[in-house]
């Protein structure tokens, strides 16, 4: 039996993460498309008609449990290397859940009204969309790059009816607390800022299309 | 040596090439990319791998990098 097969059962999960139809709205179709698609599937069979030779040649009855334990733990060292993303993704997610939509969905279409925005979207939704989205944080808004460093406190932008205009950004998202803000920061990067008047709030602005 | 060749090429010029896109659609630079310290996961695995080919034979090496 070759070895990829006597290997399969391990490989069986990599294959289905992979082998999944790729919905256009997957900000990584790209990705998938790939990996999947024929150059680099060639490449793939390549490896494995060269594993393959490589086995008929050094692998023994009395190699394989050294080998088995070698791909087990690679299999181990590599999935854990996948999961790093998720367990960010993890940390934020059950704070986010914390947000009260209904109470900020008021605020959130006066917001897309007043800042030409197609939409403005709770961060619960679209924390596993991030690579596409542009993101705001924290009851505040704030930005840097079109005249004005500043945050804006979400209650009183509304109770002054202070008008802000933005350059149109497909999605914004408003976390309703400092502390989701700061979650979705960490697990962003460098997509979030401090205010630059250091008052503490960390916020976030997407790039202008 | 040809396959080492091919397979460096598969990575360097083709995998590489589109991770540094997405990560360019991400605000990440290929600057950034290189300036990132590595994660202990990475350094974890990277390291597994090179062991087991320093350790063992060819063989051992490309059963350690079969899961990638």
């Amino acid at each position: 039996m070759p070895l990829r097969d006597r290997l399969r059962g391990n490989r069986s999960a990599a294959h289905r993460a992979t082998g999944r139809a790729a919905p256009q709205a997957n900000p990584y179709r790209v990705w998938i498309a790939e990996y999947a698609g024929a150059p680099y599937q060639e490449v793939a069979a390549k490896a494995r008609a060269h594993l393959d030779s490589l086995a008929d040649r050094y692998a023994t009855p009395a190699r394989e449990a050294e080998l088995t334990a070698i791909f087990r733990e690679a299999t181990r060292l590599e999935t854990e290397f996948w999961e790093m993303g998720w367990r960010k993704a993890r940390v934020v997610e059950p704070r986010l859940r914390t947000a009260r939509p209904r109470a900020m969905r008021r605020t959130r279409q006066r917001l897309a009204a007043h800042l030409g925005f197609e939409s403005i979207s709770l961060a619960t939704r679209l924390v596993r969309q991030i690579g596409d989205q542009e993101c705001v944080s924290s009851g505040s808004l704030a930005h840097r790059s079109w005249g004005f460093n500043g945050i804006f406190s979400i209650p009183r932008l509304e109770q002054e009816g202070i008008q802000v205009r933005l350059p149109p950004m497909p999605i914004l998202i408003i976390t309703e607390k400092t502390s989701q803000a700061r979650d979705l920061r960490a697990a962003l990067g460098d997509r979030f800022r401090a205010d630059p008047a250091g008052r503490g709030t960390p916020a976030a602005i997407g790039r202008a299309p | 040596m040809r396959e080492g060749a091919a397979g460096l090429s598969a990575i360097l010029d083709v995998e590489m090439d589109l991770h540094v896109k997405l990560c360019a659609g991400w605000g990440l630079s290929p600057r950034d990319l290189e300036q990132a310290s590595p994660a202990a996961e990475m350094l974890a695995y990277t390291r597994y791998v090179l062991d087991a080919g320093m350790r063992g034979d060819l063989l051992a090496l490309k059963v350690a990098l079969a899961p990638a």
